[in-house]
């Protein structure tokens, strides 16, 4: 899976217990902000994500992880590129509660 | 192959025929239905009790007369979320009236326990590890039910 | 209404203990994800874009004003203060943490309530009239029926582990306000001149990716044999239903792939061979849940009193108020007060645990206590002495919560979308918000009658846009959202699947492109009264398509 994206990835995954969205950081924990992301951009990089994935369901800390491909914004902030992960690590678009 | 009855992992002597293999004639086995069809005279001087394999597409109902004869049932779960073998037990044990061992194969779960016996199964043979704490606890949680079913345990709504 | 007995009580507490076992089996690494999956959502728990969502089973809509606040109590509690009701008469939550689930279950089941089979490849919650019990045009109550249904459709030991989910809509009115055409199976319950109930049984109707217009294949089941007429349809689609392929597992492939008339010969057979004294519900057991559905306690009330009539002359915003949202009523001197959850440019559906709080005391107050919910997102208090129905509207202006729309075309059918749904490919609530914000005008929303609108951010069609007289469905197009319009959708007794009328606009456009279809019906229509569905009925699509296209 993480092979067919084209561009620098990240791993994005949700809590088990609480399911907030999370992303894996440089350090091999998870952390709520994407900026934190640890990002794979060679060729050998992105491959070992699926070996990461392995590893970090067998932690049952995080489920549903799977490789988004994030860009720079202007402000060289990390963006994701769908316009489904930008809504998921922003939150609603929309004034709720 | 140790098999689960009356919540508890029991050792199981039921020998799988498959296509070409020898088997002593007094041994108990389980027979697929397709090699029950082409090669029932192979069986002819069979003196070990003969149960029946049959898979999720077939219409039960069709083999009345091998289910009869039969001396236990198998139903298979190819994969949990697969619910034919519920409808198949059903109309097994409430339409053809079999009342000898109801056996399913494959991936049960513990928590798909208490559905399968209201269905009417009463052995399961089942792929992973078996954890009778578990098993026990699991289907013990439910002691009501809304349905009438075969043999059922459950209090109902009288 | 139907109130548990210790029984229902029993059976509801044992479900919330096992799935308490069941998530920390989970949560202990006991239970893979894989295997806990069809669990969760068998208790209605998903995961969703942002968190886990929970959907609490609300049995064909109705609610008592206990419950109401006991939802609302779960708002505050475990989630952000608010809950979402759903077009299937459901209500659900956004934020929970699976670690608090097992104390919400316990929660609901203080009050009677649960969120089985809220979710997965089960018999969902049955459906039905949100007007049941009390519509004018109603022949017979279909709620006792749903509630059997309910009870003989949980934790079914044969059904589930179908091929997909499975929903059942029951109505007794001759409006369809329940859509049973657009049902895996739809019921018509009916009375015959001996004064016998019978169901009128369709099969095989549904939207999503391949909508279809339900088929009659029984008429007149009686009562003793709806429950083995059901086992036999639905042993027919475990055993034979589609398995390879999640997008053709719906019953209506299956109708459309056999054929109607094969499929039904299937089910006699079936039906014919079943016990069926040992599949019905035991003798007494009807008559027990009938007598949970007599009629409340009506006082001799004056149709149309003084008060009430003066108020509508005296107060235009309460008169529009009557006009849009106060139905018919069986008894005279009473009405069916629709209170909409569609306020101008708000969130279809969306009510915080101050409005459920404060919908739970004025039901109290004026209803008997009981609340409705519809497939369309509203709420409905359905026994409301005329009388009352002033100073209950004065009590829902300052919540926000008399917005004089129900059925005018900012009361739309709106699904969660991109903003919240993990299927989603485009966002359906700020196309809903623009929408309404381009017809808030009360005099020309009036002007222009009755119009069902109906977004979907999917092809799953959650928002039901196949049945919207526009619908419009949010699809993903290089990676920007755009929408499809539809017209000529209907999901009432004239059950129709809408056509799509030509490429898409992007989420900025979509609001003119229906203010253009709107003004175009305007022009179009012979008299005010012709609505807009009659009027694409009359002309079809084309002139439509000009007015739409012909700049581009």
């Amino acid at each position: 899976m993480a092979k067919k994206l084209k561009g620098d990835q990240v791993l994005t995954g949700q809590l088990l217990r609480e399911g907030d969205v999370v992303f894996y950081t440089e350090d091999g924990n998870w952390s709520p902000d994407l900026q934190n992301a640890k990002i794979a951009t060679t060729a050998e990089q992105i491959d070992e994500l699926d070996v990461l994935i392995a590893k970090a369901e067998e932690t049952n800390l995080v489920i549903d992880i799977y490789p988004i491909v994030v860009k720079r914004d202007d402000a060289g902030k990390l963006v994701p590129d769908l316009i489904r992960e930008k809504m998921r690590t922003t939150g609603p678009s929309i004034v709720y509660a | 192959m140790p098999i689960i009855k009356d919540g508890a992992l029991i050792e199981d002597n039921w020998t799988l025929l498959d296509e070409e293999a020898d088997v002593p004639s007094s041994a108990d086995i389980i027979i697929p239905l397709n090699v029950m069809l082409e090669k029932a005279e192979r069986l002819s001087n069979h003196s070990g009790r003969i149960a029946l394999l049959i898979s999720n597409d077939i219409a039960v109902e069709d083999h009345a007369d091998l289910v009869a004869k039969a001396d236990m049932v198998v139903l298979e779960l190819p994969a949990f979320t697969d619910g034919r073998a519920y409808s198949q037990a059903r109309v097994i044990r409430e339409e053809l009236g079999f009342d000898k061992e109801l056996r399913v194969k494959g991936d049960v779960l513990v928590d798909q326990a208490a559905y399968l016996q209201r269905c009417g199964f009463d052995s399961f043979d089942f792929d992973g590890e078996f954890d009778a704490e578990t098993w026990k606890k699991s289907s013990e949680i439910m002691t009501t039910g809304y349905q009438r079913t075969y043999k059922d345990e459950l209090e109902t709504r009288s | 209404m139907y109130v548990y007995d210790d029984f229902d009580e029993k059976f509801v507490r044992e479900r919330a203990a096992q799935f308490r076992d069941q998530v920390e089996r989970r949560l202990s690494g006991k239970l893979s994800e894989a295997h806990f999956r069809p669990l969760r959502l068998m208790n209605g728990v998903y995961l969703q874009l942002h968190a886990y969502m929970l959907r609490v089973a609300v049995p064909y809509g109705t609610l008592s004003s206990s419950q109401m606040r006991q939802l609302a109590m779960i708002a505050t509690k475990y989630d952000k203060g608010y809950g979402h009701f759903t077009t299937r008469q459901n209500i659900q939550f956004n934020w929970p943490k699976l670690k608090d689930l097992p104390d919400i279950l316990d929660d609901l089941a203080d009050v009677g309530m649960h969120a089985i089979q809220t979710s997965g490849n089960c018999i969902r919650n049955v459906t039905s009239d949100q007007w049941a019990g009390v519509a004018a045009d109603e022949a017979t109550d279909p709620r006792p029926y749903a509630e059997l249904m309910r009870q003989w459709s949980s934790l079914h030991p044969e059904f589930s582990y179908l091929p997909r989910k499975f929903k059942i809509a029951i109505t007794g009115a001759s409006s369809d306000r329940a859509a049973i055409a657009f049902h895996d199976i739809g019921l018509q319950v009916l009375k015959n001149d001996a004064g016998e109930i019978g169901f009128d049984v369709y099969v095989g109707g549904g939207l999503g990716r391949t909508p279809m217009v339900g088929k009659k294949i029984r008429d007149f089941i009686s009562l003793d044999d709806l429950l083995p007429y059901l086992v036999a349809i639905l042993r027919a689609y475990n055993l034979e239903g589609r398995r390879d392929n999640k997008y053709k597992a719906r019953i209506k492939i299956l109708v459309h792939e056999t054929g109607v008339d094969e499929f039904k010969a299937k089910v006699e057979k079936i039906f014919d061979g079943l016990e069926k004294d040992k599949l019905t519900a035991p003798a007494g057991e009807i008559e027990r849940i009938q007598g949970f559905f007599t009629l409340p306690d009506y006082q001799a009330a004056e149709a149309n009193p003084e008060t009430f009539t003066k108020a509508r002359s005296e107060n235009a915003a309460f008169d529009s108020w009557v006009k849009r949202n106060v139905a018919a009523h069986k008894q005279a001197g009473y009405a069916i007060a629709n209170i909409s959850l569609k306020p101008i440019a708000g969130i279809p559906g969306d009510a915080t645990d101050e409005q459920m709080n404060l919908v739970a005391d004025l039901a109290e107050k004026y209803s008997f206590g009981e609340i409705r919910v519809s497939h369309e997102q509203n709420l409905v208090l359905a026994h409301v002495k005329e009388e009352d129905l002033f100073e209950l509207w004065q009590a829902l202006v300052p919540a926000g919560l008399a917005t004089a729309n129900i059925g005018a075309i900012t009361d739309m059918i709106t699904c969660p979308g991109l903003d919240y749904c993990a299927l989603a490919t485009a966002r359906s609530i700020p196309v809903a918000q623009k929408i309404s914000e381009k017809f808030a005008d009360q005099k020309r929303q009036e002007d222009i009658g009755d119009l069902k609108v109906k977004i979907s951010g999917c092809i799953n069609a959650c928002g039901h846009h196949h049945a919207g007289h526009i619908g419009i469905l949010g699809l993903n197009k290089k990676g920007e959202e755009y929408y499809q319009i539809t017209l000529g959708g209907s999901g009432d007794e004239s059950a129709a699947v809408g056509e799509i009328i030509g490429p898409g606009f992007s989420g900025d456009d979509v609001a003119g492109a229906i203010d253009t279809l709107v003004n175009r019906y305007v022009e179009l229509r012979d008299e005010a009264s012709e609505t807009f569905l009659q009027v694409v009925k009359r002309v079809g699509l084309e002139p439509f398509k000009e007015a739409l296209y012909a700049d581009h």
